[in-house]
This record gives structure tokens, C-alpha cells and sequence, in this order.
């Protein structure tokens, strides 16, 4: 299941246009290629997790109304060391998991996106800790 | 080997041996030590600190602090027209940023880092594997025909109590915003302004690109949710390849 998302996190990303200008916030590489603008809902399963530098990919499956139309989506996060920090171990997700996956697409049609949030397999939302742990 | 090889060898090693710092006693150098301050654990840039970025996607986030460098330096009015007039030079971030990452944008590109302070020299250790070398053993810059201009250019500093002081030149130039001639001339105070955070002032001197000299502040902030360095990689599994000068997604590889 694929949904769009215009409004829903509208204002979280109001500052987002002014931070990619400023500051390269992902260290390997600028966002250009992601329309950040817009947000889409992936309902999939996971193929495969890649725990990997400079970027962790999710490859998710989502099915549509007939098996040939059935779509593999790449998500691409940030490092293993910046998931790390948020809770994120290279276990978090397994081949077969059901996940809910927000993105902002690519701008050319890709079947893929940036991260920006998502549900697990638990039901649980992968959400960062609210207070970092203090040594 | 004659004699006069010999001796003129013998002078040559004396010769170098001069020019290098006097080595001092392990008495000396445990008590200089004792004297230096501790900058030890993790910090990064304050602005990628402050930045919601950390869980996800490239281009999830909110806006954070402004990044002080990547502001517009006060240019040239002359430098500003040519810049207009080449306009791949407006966008102030690289494309893609894996080693060798320019000074002084590394000071606050979002990557973390480990200070080693000894009594020879301050190491500031990256995430991505770039190391900046400071000698603080009395050095001066080498001889101008013994230098050429490379990412982190020449360092040198000492110590003003508790705030080292760098001195930076031979940056290989750059000609995007932030970015300056291969002329300019860098020093920086930094210290700890307070447990968890170390303050960078930075001062640009370059005549070549600037109607004055600028000065710029940069905080990093320690690291409080991580505790080891992991490691970073550019090249382990990248899937953004540029085609026809696109940035672009690849298929994971079987």
C-alpha cells in the first residue's frame, strides 16, 4: 500500500529547505535527489536490511492489485554509526518483517526515497529515544 | 666511504637534526602533560547536534542552528560577480563528501571526532578517517617551496593556557561558497567553554577573496548518546552513483 502524505508532517520539514541550504546534514551526500516536499506511506515487507556505510538501505516489497504489479522500493537512511545513536542495531529488521515506512520519494520516479519514519514489526514506531543516555 | 662523504653527511644529519624540535625528558613531557587540558571523549559539530537527523533518512530532519561556515563570507565584490557568473559555485555543499574534506568546512561538516592532546601535537581524529595534525612543539610552518596546498593545509599552534592556538595556511583553494584562495591564512582559539562543549574562533584572513578578514565562532558539542567511534566508510556499499551527472539510486548488489 502506497499513500501520500502532503500535509501530515508539513510542519516538521518546515525548516528542512533552510537546513539543506546551511548545513549538509547527511554527511556523505546532499538530499537533492529527494522531494522533500512530499511523503509517501510504504506498507511492505522487508527483503533485505542493509547495515552498511556510508548508508543503510531498507529494500521494501510492496505488493499491488496483481502479483507483476508488485514493487521493490530502497530506502535509503543515514550511517550505521548516526542509527546507532537512535536505537538502530544491524538486527533491528529482518528479511520478512512487515514495516510501515515513511518517505520523501525521489524527485525521477525511482522506486525509492529517504527515510523519515516508520513502524516495525512489533507495531512499535521507530521513534529515537527522547533523552539521550548520559554517561 | 671517503671521509669527506663522510663528514659532509655527518653535517647534513646535524644540519636536520637542528632544524627539528629539541626532544625532551619523559619527566618533562609527563609534567607537560599534566598541564594540557582534557578534551577527551566524542564531539561534533553543534548544528548536526541540534539537527533530528540521526535515526533517518537523508533528508529527514529540522532545522537546526545556522552552520556558521557554509554562511556567505563577506567577498569581494569582484569574487561575488565571478561567482554569479559561474552559478555551480552558489551551491555551497559538495555533491558528496567522503575524505579529504576541505578546511575549514570540516570544522563543522556532521561527522564526529576525537581530540588527542599531547605535548608535540593536537590530533583531531575523524569519523570518516581524515586526521588534522597541529604541532605544538615549537615549529614553524615548513619553508614555502616545501609546502603545496592540500585539504587540511599546514598546522601549526600552542598553547595560550588552556585555549590552543592554530595557525593554518597552504588550503587548497575553493571555489564554492564557504569555500576560500589558496592565499588564506586561518587562526583559530579554540578551548573548552564548558564541560560539553568546545569553542572554535575562527579568524579567515585572505585578501585574494575577502573585503576583510572574518571572523566566524564554531561550538562542538560532546557526545553523550554514543560510546565509541564507529567506524565510517564512502565507498563499503555506496548506492548513489552519478549518472550523466545525476545523482542517482542503485539496485542493492546480489
Amino acid at each position: 500500500m502506497i499513500a501520500a502524505m502532503g500535509r501530515q508532517r508539513r510542519r516538521a520539514l518546515a525548516g528542512l529547505g533552510v537546513l539543506l541550504v546551511t548545513a549538509p546534514v547527511l554527511a556523505h551526500h546532499s538530499a537533492a535527489i529527494f522531494d522533500s516536499k512530499r511523503s509517501v506511506k510504504l506498507v511492505g515487507t522487508v527483503r533485505l536490511f542493509q547495515w552498511t556505510n556510508p548508508h543503510c538501505w531498507i529494500q521494501v516489497l510492496v505488493p499491488g492489485a496483481t502479483a507483476a504489479a508488485a514493487k521493490e522500493w530502497s530506502v535509503e537512511m543515514g550511517s550505521p554509526s548516526q542509527l546507532y545513536r537512535r536505537g538502530w542495531r544491524p538486527g533491528t529488521l529482518k528479511p520478512g518483517d512487515h514495516v510501515t515506512v515513511v518517505i520523501h520519494p525521489t524527485k525521477d520516479g525511482t522506486p525509492g526515497g529517504a527515510f523519515v519514519s516508520g513502524i516495525g514489526p512489533s507495531g512499535a514506531p521507530f521513534e529515537p529515544p527522547a533523552a539521550p543516555r548520559r554517561p | 666511504m671517503s671521509r669527506g662523504l663522510a663528514v659532509a653527511l655527518g653535517l647534513l644529519s646535524l644540519s636536520a637534526c637542528t632544524a627539528m624540535p629539541a626532544q625532551r625528558s619523559s619527566a618533562e613531557r609527563i609534567r607537560l602533560f599534566a598541564s594540557l587540558p582534557d578534551w577527551t571523549g566524542l564531539w561534533e559539530p553543534k548544528s548536526s547536534a541540534d539537527s533530528d537527523n540521526l535515526s533517518g533518512g537523508p533528508a529527514a530532519g529540522k532545522s537546526g542552528p545556522p552552520v556558521e561556515l557554509f554562511r556567505k563570507p563577506p567577498y569581494r565584490p569582484e569574487w561575488e560577480r565571478d561567482m554569479k557568473a559561474h552559478p555551480s559555485r552558489a551551491a555551497n555543499t559538495p555533491i558528496r563528501l567522503c575524505r579529504d574534506i576541505p578546511f575549514p568546512w570540516r570544522l563543522e561538516l556532521p561527522f564526529m571526532f576525537q581530540v588527542l592532546v599531547t605535548p608535540e601535537e593536537t590530533l583531531f581524529l575523524y569519523e570518516n578517517g581524515d586526521v588534522r595534525h597541529i604541532y605544538t612543539d615549537g615549529r614553524a610552518h615548513p619553508r614555502s617551496e616545501d609546502l603545496w596546498p592540500t585539504a587540511a593545509g599546514d598546522s601549526i599552534g600552542h598553547w595560550d593556557g588552556d585555549t590552543l592556538v592554530i595557525d593554518t595556511i597552504e588550503v587548497q583553494s575553493v571555489d564554492r561558497v564557504g569555500g576560500f584562495s589558496g592565499q588564506a591564512h586561518f587562526t583559530e582559539r579554540v578551548h573548552r567553554r564548558d564541560r560539553n562543549v568546545l569553542e572554535d574562533d575562527l579568524t579567515v584572513d585572505d585578501p585574494a577573496r575577502l573585503a576583510h578578514p572574518w571572523h566566524v565562532r564554531v561550538r562542538w558539542t560532546r557526545v553523550l548518546d554514543q560510546d565509541r567511534m564507529l567506524p565510517w566508510d564512502c565507498e563499503e556499499n555506496d548506492r548513489n552513483p552519478i549518472v550523466n551527472g545525476k545523482m542517482t539510486i542503485a539496485s542493492p548488489r546480489p
